[in-house]
């Protein structure tokens, strides 16, 4: 027993010591963790939700959502701005975050950001491009609607009709999963907040 | 000293002793990454190398790699927290590669090799020494690799307004095929200098 605890002295007494150290650290960066990560969002909200200028001022309150994830309340602090939610879906090269920002009434799309993907550089990545994501943005003040799903296509899409999206070059799987991503989620979770 | 050039250049980690491979060839597709990532480890290295070298007295033989991955997973986890907390932005875009660390194998080769069998200073000029050459090999292969995938280098531009990126340099095989050109390069670059060391009388 004796033997056994010397030898293992070392290592018994920098286990304690690292750990109170690492607990010590932790305990100081992890709020300024918090923070940044609530930031992150903002910041993407700031990009997907119209009227949503300054992502310091934006008051941000999250609603639960029945399968569990979580749905953003925005407001510039009187009024409400919009809805905006976090996404997950397979693309290309593996899993593709989304946030979805949806319009007050919750009736329709008003803009998308990438959070995190995998896409292949040069080709599927273009879906961080702005030329894509503002396919998704309100069309002269009127937001793509959700009654029903949005269809990728190769050609320039029909003027006057919302619920064509066009491909990017060169990345069809990648357009058709962000667009996937979107139609299975949007409706759902505009009932459920609404 | 002599421990601390030794690392950069004539025993470079990277381009000599290739060790530490996998984060060389996943963090240098921008300079950026790489100058974190190799700073990073030189901390790390920096620190282990300084415990290590303390502690040696007291290190048992059959529990030494214990307490070397003890040492080492703390400073990582140190570093992880702080860029974390402090650079949201590059520790999102270094992902794993922080934490793998722990498992990199220049850190574990200089306490086995050098921290447990030397004073402290030759040891911290080793670190040093290992650390800057690590830092310098990455920083060689991603400049290449962002000049040619990007024409930029630290996001300024410096290729030609018409120049075609070579998407290939920021995936996997751009990576491998940097990586094996420039160990070559720098293996053609000593022969030559050691025939002529040889050549002469």
């Amino acid at each position: 027993m004796i033997n056994f605890l010397k030898q293992s002295a070392l290592v018994l007494i920098l286990a304690v010591v690292f750990g109170s150290v690492l607990a010590l650290i932790y305990a100081n960066t992890n709020p300024l963790y918090e923070h940044n990560q609530k930031m992150a969002i903002k910041y993407a909200i700031q990009t997907t939700i119209p009227g949503a200028k300054d992502a310091a001022k934006l008051e941000v309150s999250e609603v639960e959502l029945s399968d569990g994830g979580k749905a953003y309340q925005v407001s510039d602090g009187s009024k409400l701005l919009g809805w905006a939610y976090v996404a997950k879906g397979k693309g290309f090269g593996g899993d593709i975050r989304l946030l979805v920002g949806l319009n007050a009434q919750a009736k329709g799309l008003v803009g998308i950001d990438v959070l995190e993907d995998v896409e292949t550089p040069g080709f599927g990545n273009s879906i961080n491009k702005e030329s894509w994501k503002s396919k998704f943005r309100t069309r002269n003040g009127v937001p793509l609607p959700l009654d029903k799903p949005l269809v990728v296509v190769k050609r320039t899409p029909k003027a006057g009709n919302p619920y064509q999206i066009q491909a990017i070059t060169g990345a069809t799987i990648s357009s058709k999963a962000v667009v996937k991503i979107i139609n299975e989620t949007a409706s759902e979770v505009a009932r459920q907040v609404k | 000293m002599a421990r601390f050039i030794n690392g950069i250049l004539p025993e470079n980690p990277v381009l000599r002793l290739v060790l530490g491979i996998c984060p060389t060839l996943a963090v240098t597709a921008n300079i950026k990454g790489a100058i974190t990532m190799g700073l990073a480890a030189t901390f790390v290295l920096f620190c282990s190398n300084m415990f290590v070298s303390l502690l040696k007295r007291f290190l048992q033989p059959h529990l030494r790699i214990l307490v070397f991955t003890i040492i080492i997973a703390a400073f990582v986890t140190i570093v992880d927290m702080f860029l974390k907390a402090y650079m949201y932005e590059m520790s999102r875009q270094l992902g794993p590669y922080i934490p793998l660390i722990i498992v990199n194998c220049i850190i574990i080769a200089r306490a086995e090799a050098c921290a447990s069998k030397s004073k402290l200073l030759p040891s911290l000029g080793d670190a040093l020494g290992m650390g800057l050459g690590f830092t310098l090999a990455l920083c060689i292969l991603a400049s290449i690799r962002e000049i040619l995938a990007d024409g930029t280098w630290l996001n300024m531009r410096v290729m030609w307004d018409s120049f075609t990126p070579w998407t290939i340099m920021k995936l996997a095989p751009g990576a491998f095929l940097t990586f094996g050109i420039v160990v070559g390069i720098n293996n053609f670059i000593r022969r030559k200098i050691e025939e002529r060391k040889s050549s002469q009388p």
